[in-house]
């Protein structure tokens, strides 16, 4: 029982930081979903099962469904961009991918809100974007870019794409050249190596960087609270106008709840796929 | 008929000259092994036969075929990983067929060929694992399924014997040759463990610095080395050196030596080599005093500080060993062996820590070889030492095959000498030492 012991010396402090400032203010919020709210905002300890029942309302049912959808977009996005740039960097001599590795993380010193203001920047009517697409002639008029949900995908995939790039960089980096020259030797063409080997032996890595990408995304109110102009909103939008704007706490707390147990479930697959794909040990 | 033809290949890596001008002929159904020390370059020659490296200047064809344009997936060449580098998603039965799916194989022919292939190597029961689930040997045996399975003109094997533990890597070396003898696929071996080229090879070439020492069957290079790498890479050898001259060696410090001339020319500098368990204790041309002893069960490995010799004139035992003997009877053994003088024909003045007592002949009569003595008369090979090939192969006998000794012999240095059975003699013993000449050849310096 000793090593328990010393297991629970070095878990310790972690482990009492987050019991106190995460789970027992996280299940305080959820309890609230079976209870009413007050008249002018506030609690009343009655149990209901109300809260869960609005859930399948159409309006805000239809909030779920497109957070999934732009959170989908995005790390389907993520994925497609992040995986060639992945490949490309572990394929640089070292001297440059430790520079292209810090370049990717570098925004992440940067504050969140600001880098996307940027966008607004990037994007409004008088923009960067539109002026450089106006100046070579390609448009008349100045496209309607900002506050549309395409803004919000690309705020979003600017914000969480090195999440995407970074495990499958450790997974493509951690891959045994060899393979690949076995394939070969076994008559494979390049093209074929990859989609037979590399590909496969990175998949626990690519599913590891959907999951990066999606959990933030889909919890994400800054960005389409400040590029989707708040005419579309996220499921994260919805909670903090529940428990801000609304006073509806208990309702606030049940979305919460519902975006919780999804990423829960998913965080499962997530595991257990991974185990399957890695370990072998269940064929 | 030559199957694969390899000729003045050259390749350079920076300052680095990897292969420098490798030719070489490797026949239809041979089992050839590339022999050389780590940075030989043989992984290079290994490498651009598979495609995986180019060559600077040469050629190689396969069956008459110029290869170096062809793309690796493209070779008639499997090649067996010296890691296996078996795919770890795949089970064993999708790694051996991956290469049959590959060429688009119908499925019906790539099951009934893997099923074949697996029972082959006897891991039928195992086609379903993972490769991660599974020992080093059986390991091998997958890679080695895979890669035969494609039925290649040319299999290569990369040290396949190096990461296995001792008593399975006995087991699969007998297994190996007899799966070649069945299969009638050429296999090219490289290696740079000797005792894996020389037990399972029909020829050998030896690689060093990027060049080929000796091409030869097993028994040609550790009979009769050309020259002096190849006879000291192969097994354990005692070298003289000296110049070559009609009969044997003339060594300015141990006057004339019996040998075969082997590659040597008469008159230019020379090594003598002879095998330690060529070498007799009872009666010869050089005299010394046994240092240690040691009884590896079927073998004893004796070692023998040697005194100049004064004998080259007389061979015959009558003469007491007492007198060459050196006075330094107790030394140790760093001390017995001077540095230097290792060139040939450095100079007529023995070292003189281990000079000899005044009785001993002076060294004027040590120089020429005396036509006195042809070699026939110096020392009849003693029974002691019978035929090598009779010894039974033993642990003790695979590991001095490796017992290196020193790469050039001069007076105190210390000679080694293998006798089957108990040792019959003790440290501190006074001896004399002798070879028939078709015991011992002379090879380049």
């Amino acid at each position: 029982m000793r090593r328990l012991g010393e297991r629970f010396t070095l878990l310790g402090p972690g482990l009492a930081y987050l019991t106190a400032l995460m789970v027992v203010p996280l299940v305080l919020v959820l309890s609230y979903s079976i209870f009413q709210r007050g008249r002018f905002g506030g609690l009343v300890h009655e149990p209901t099962g109300e809260n869960f029942a609005r859930l399948f309302d159409p309006l805000y049912l239809d909030v779920l469904v497109t957070s999934v959808k732009l959170a989908g977009v995005t790390t389907v996005l993520a994925l497609l961009l992040g995986y060639p740039t992945a490949y490309a960097i572990t394929k640089l001599p070292p001297k440059w991918k430790t520079v292209a590795l810090i370049a990717l993380v570098l925004p992440f010193w940067t504050n969140f809100l600001i880098r996307t203001y940027a966008w607004i920047v990037l994007l409004s009517p008088a923009g960067l974007v539109n002026d450089a697409l106006t100046g070579w002639g390609l448009i008349d008029e100045p496209l309607q870019l900002l506050y549309r949900r395409p803004a919000i995908v690309a705020g979003l995939l600017y914000a969480y794409l090195p999440l995407m790039v970074l495990p499958l960089c450790a997974a493509l980096e951690r891959m045994d050249d060899e393979l690949l020259e076995a394939a070969a030797n076994l008559g494979a063409r390049p093209a074929r190596a990859f989609l037979s080997v590399t590909l496969p032996l990175s998949l626990p890595a690519v599913i590891t960087g959907c999951v990066f990408v999606f959990v933030p995304s889909i919890g994400n109110f800054v960005v389409p609270e400040l590029l989707g102009g708040g005419q579309t909103a996220m499921v994260g939008n919805l909670v903090r106008d529940q428990f801000l704007k609304a006073r509806d706490w208990p309702f606030g707390a049940t979305l919460a709840l519902a975006v919780v147990a999804m990423l829960v479930v998913l965080l499962m697959l997530q595991a257990w796929s991974a185990r399957r794909l890695q370990g072998g040990r269940d064929a | 008929m030559t199957l694969l033809s390899i000729s003045d290949v050259r390749r350079r890596f920076g300052d680095v000259t990897a292969l420098d001008g490798v030719s070489l002929d490797i026949r239809e159904g041979e089992f050839f092994a590339l022999l050389g020390p780590s940075g030989c370059g043989k992984t290079t020659l290994l490498r651009i036969l598979a495609g995986f490296e180019t060559l600077d200047e040469g050629a190689v064809t396969l069956a008459g075929d110029d290869l170096t344009r062809v793309p690796a997936h493209q070779r008639p060449i499997n090649l067996m990983f010296q890691s296996y580098a078996l795919f770890p998603h795949l089970t064993v039965a999708g790694n051996i067929a991956y290469g049959l799916q590959r060429e688009r194989r119908p499925k019906t022919e790539i099951k009934q060929r893997v099923d074949e292939v697996l029972e082959r190597v006897g891991l039928t029961h195992a086609a379903k694992r993972r490769p991660q689930q599974l020992s080093g040997g059986q390991r091998q045996r997958v890679a080695l399924a895979r890669a035969i399975v494609k039925r290649p003109r040319l299999l290569l094997l990369d040290e396949p014997l190096s990461a296995l533990d001792r008593k399975v890597r006995a087991e699969m070396q007998l297994w190996l040759k007899q799966l070649q003898h069945e299969v009638g696929i050429t296999f090219v071996v490289v290696t740079h463990d000797q005792e894996e080229a020389m037990s399972m090879a029909d020829r050998i070439a030896v690689l060093n610095q990027g060049a080929v020492e000796q091409v030869a069957d097993p028994v040609t290079l550790y009979g009769s080395p050309a020259t002096h790498f190849v006879a000291d890479f192969i097994g354990a050898n005692n070298f003289f050196p000296g110049t070559a001259v009609a009969g044997g060696l003339a060594s300015t410090e141990f006057g004339s030596l019996p040998a075969r001339p082997g590659a040597a020319v008469p008159g230019y500098p020379a090594i003598l080599a002879v095998r330690p368990e060529q070498v007799s204790l009872s009666g010869g041309p050089l005299a010394g005093r046994v240092l240690d002893v040691s009884f590896y069960g079927g073998l004893s490995r004796i070692t023998v500080s040697l005194s100049p010799a004064s004998s080259a004139v007389s061979p015959s035992s009558a003469v007491p060993p007492s007198p060459a003997a050196p006075p330094s009877l107790t030394a140790p053994l760093s001390s017995a062996t001077p540095p230097s003088s290792t060139a040939p024909l450095s100079s007529a003045t023995p070292p003189s820590s281990t000079a000899p007592p005044p009785s001993a002949t002076p060294p004027s009569s040590t120089a020429p070889l005396s036509p006195a003595t042809p070699p026939s008369s110096t020392a009849p090979l003693s029974s002691a030492t019978p035929p090598s090939s009779t010894a039974p192969p033993s642990l003790a006998a695979s590991s001095l095959l490796n017992d290196k000794s020193e790469m050039s012999l001069s007076p105190g240095g210390t000679i080694t000498v293998h006798q089957h059975g108990a040792p019959r003699v003790a440290p501190g013993d006074a001896v004399e030492l002798g070879w028939a000449a078709e015991d011992a050849v002379l090879v380049e310096p």
